[in-house]
């Protein structure tokens, strides 16, 4: 089937997208904070400052281009790759490619406004750029998930659950890099407040994954593939052949049960070094979620 | 209106894979691809065993998944219902493979040629273009819009292998149909006969090919995990025991500073009431 380049194609994909969505999202937050400054609640994303999210948008489209290379390397003729854009048809691989082009354009754009500070540019067209990035960001995450449900005859990826697991861990890695970002550029009081609501937006969204998780397996056990045959009867169903250490250990205890502790852990003693155990088992779990579906074909 | 399909006789294929040869000469494909493949299987123990071989090929699905897929347009369903593939529109993705349940498909990336010449035979000059692309068999289309049968059929020795048109009521492709009581493949222009043979031997006709290479299927490997990800999460599990033993000592230093400054506080005032 695919190779292990289209898991990471996959995994960062829906990184950038989860990444470029979060951003709009505390830009929408923090506008609101300043139209109304009795929302008291929000004044932390105030600490998120322009170069902030200059750095942060400039990683995003880094990452989305990076995923867009590996897909490239993987193909047999990388040398006709532009055929994608120039050939559309209907197909998911070609609205997919749009919808990522789209986002990194969005991205630069939106990065290259908070980078050089575009004071020029009128908000009505700024507002404009932020909601088609956040809906194109959406897309991706969404499209990313879509990739392996289109292939209806693999009951592990034709799962209608599969893009909405995909979605949520898209924006759970999103927020992880995002938190990463506030981590190393905003000064350690100011990012105080920050980090907590990021941590806590992720374990909101982590709850949401593993009921994603969970709403796949009922659907999965409702499908009931259970194939047996002369032939294949010690073959295991979809589910059991999601059952191994791989999936069990990168994704459901490194990418949702240990972080969601550990973030709770942060939430309740304040202590940094919860969050920064928490960030990169997010971004673990979430490239093993990839890994295990790309490679359990069933 | 023509819509070409096949009749394949499992009780009459002797597995002698002439099919594939032919296939391969006039097709000039490239080392180590195959448009067309016969299964070989065994089942049953000794002394009650049984053989038989299962010839796959292009099912030319009715709705073709390949099709639907491909994000340039390279493969395409012609009117006659077999599929094909434009090679200079193909970019090599694979995503058409992954969407071939028979497995039918393949993308080969190696430049050589049989015998490890440096330069194709004259036969094989047709494949040049056929590098880094999709390929699969083509169901002789060319042939058949001549009148004349597929290389695979044409020179089957027990003529296993039966072509004609499922849209005539009068081909004797419908006849024999009935006659042997073959069955439709899914919703795919094939017919198997499968005879006395358990009708589920087809089920390897399916990508049980590509299922059985995935080693995340291999009942050695399945729940034993690999190396990177045990190595991740051995490295995750060490990072969160860290965190929390950092996170207990700071908790824990943070209190003793806490306790400190609260008894130097408290020392002054009581110190006048000792005097």
């Amino acid at each position: 089937m695919f190779d292990n380049i289209i898991a990471w194609y996959l995994f960062l994909g829906g990184a950038g997208g989860g990444m470029v969505f979060v951003l709009v999202f505390l830009d929408a937050l923090s506008i609101r904070y300043r139209q109304k400054t009795e929302h008291s609640s929000l004044s932390w994303t105030q600490a998120i400052t322009r170069p902030t999210y200059a750095k942060a948008y400039v990683l995003a489209a880094a990452i989305l281009v990076l995923s867009a290379l590996l897909l490239l390397v993987d193909l047999g003729r990388p040398e006709r790759f532009y055929y994608v854009l120039t050939h559309p048809t209907f197909s998911v691989l070609s609205i997919g490619s749009y919808t990522l082009a789209g986002t990194i354009l969005a991205a630069l754009f939106l990065g290259s406004v908070a980078l050089f500070d575009l004071k020029r540019i009128s908000q009505p067209i700024l507002l404009l750029a932020e909601a088609a990035g956040a809906l194109l960001a959406l897309a991706t995450m969404v499209y990313t998930g879509i990739f392996l449900f289109e292939i209806d005859f693999i009951s592990t990826w034709h799962n209608p659950l599969l893009p909405v697991l995909f979605t949520c861990s898209a924006l759970s890695v999103g927020i992880a890099l995002v938190a990463v970002l506030v981590l190393v550029s905003v000064g350690e009081r100011a990012q105080k407040a920050v980090i907590l609501a990021l941590s806590r937006l992720d374990s909101v969204v982590i709850l949401a994954e593993a009921g994603a998780l969970i709403a796949y397996i009922c659907a999965a056990a409702q499908a009931g593939d259970q194939t047996s045959s002369l032939y294949m009867e010690a073959w295991p169903g979809s589910l059991a052949a999601l059952c191994n250490a791989d999936f069990l250990l990168g994704f459901v205890a490194c990418g949702l049960a240990l972080p969601l502790i550990l973030e709770l852990a942060f939430a309740r003693a304040k202590q940094r070094a919860f969050l920064l155990a928490a960030l990169p088992l997010v971004l673990i779990g979430g490239f093993y979620l990839r890994f295990c579906m790309v490679n359990t074909v069933w | 209106m023509v819509r070409y399909g096949m009749v394949v006789d499992t009780t009459l294929c002797t597995g002698c894979k002439t099919c594939i040869v032919a296939c391969q000469l006039n097709g000039a494909l490239r080392p180590g691809v195959s448009w067309t493949r016969v299964e070989e299987l065994e089942w049953g123990g000794w002394p009650n065993t049984q053989r038989a071989y299962l010839p796959r090929l292009c099912m030319s699905c009715l709705e073709p998944l390949c099709v639907k897929v491909c994000p340039t347009g390279a493969s395409f369903q012609r009117e006659n219902g077999t599929v094909g593939i434009a090679y200079e529109h193909c970019i090599g993705c694979g995503v058409c493979i992954a969407a071939c349940r028979y497995g039918a498909r393949s993308i080969n990336n190696s430049d050589s040629w049989f015998y490890g010449s440096a330069e194709p035979a004259p036969y094989e000059e047709g494949s040049r273009e056929r590098r880094g692309v999709a390929e699969k068999c083509t169901f002789c289309h060319e042939r058949l819009a001549e009148g004349l049968a597929p290389f695979c059929v044409e020179n089957c020795i027990t003529r296993a292998r039966v072509c004609g048109n499922l849209d005539d009521e009068n081909d004797p492709l419908h006849a024999l149909i009935k006659q042997t009581g073959a069955h439709q493949l899914d919703e795919t222009s094939l017919y198997y006969v499968t005879g006395n043979y358990p009708p589920d031997i087809l089920e390897h006709v399916r990508v049980a090919g590509d299922l059985a290479e995935n080693p995340l299927m291999q009942d050695e490997e399945k729940g034993e995990g690999n190396a990177a990800v045990l190595a991740g999460t051995g490295v995750g599990l060490g990072a969160c025991a860290l965190s929390v033993a950092l996170a207990a000592k700071r908790s824990r230093s943070n209190r003793e500073r806490g306790h400190e400054r609260e008894y130097k506080r408290k020392q002054p005032s009581e110190d006048p009431e000792n005097t």
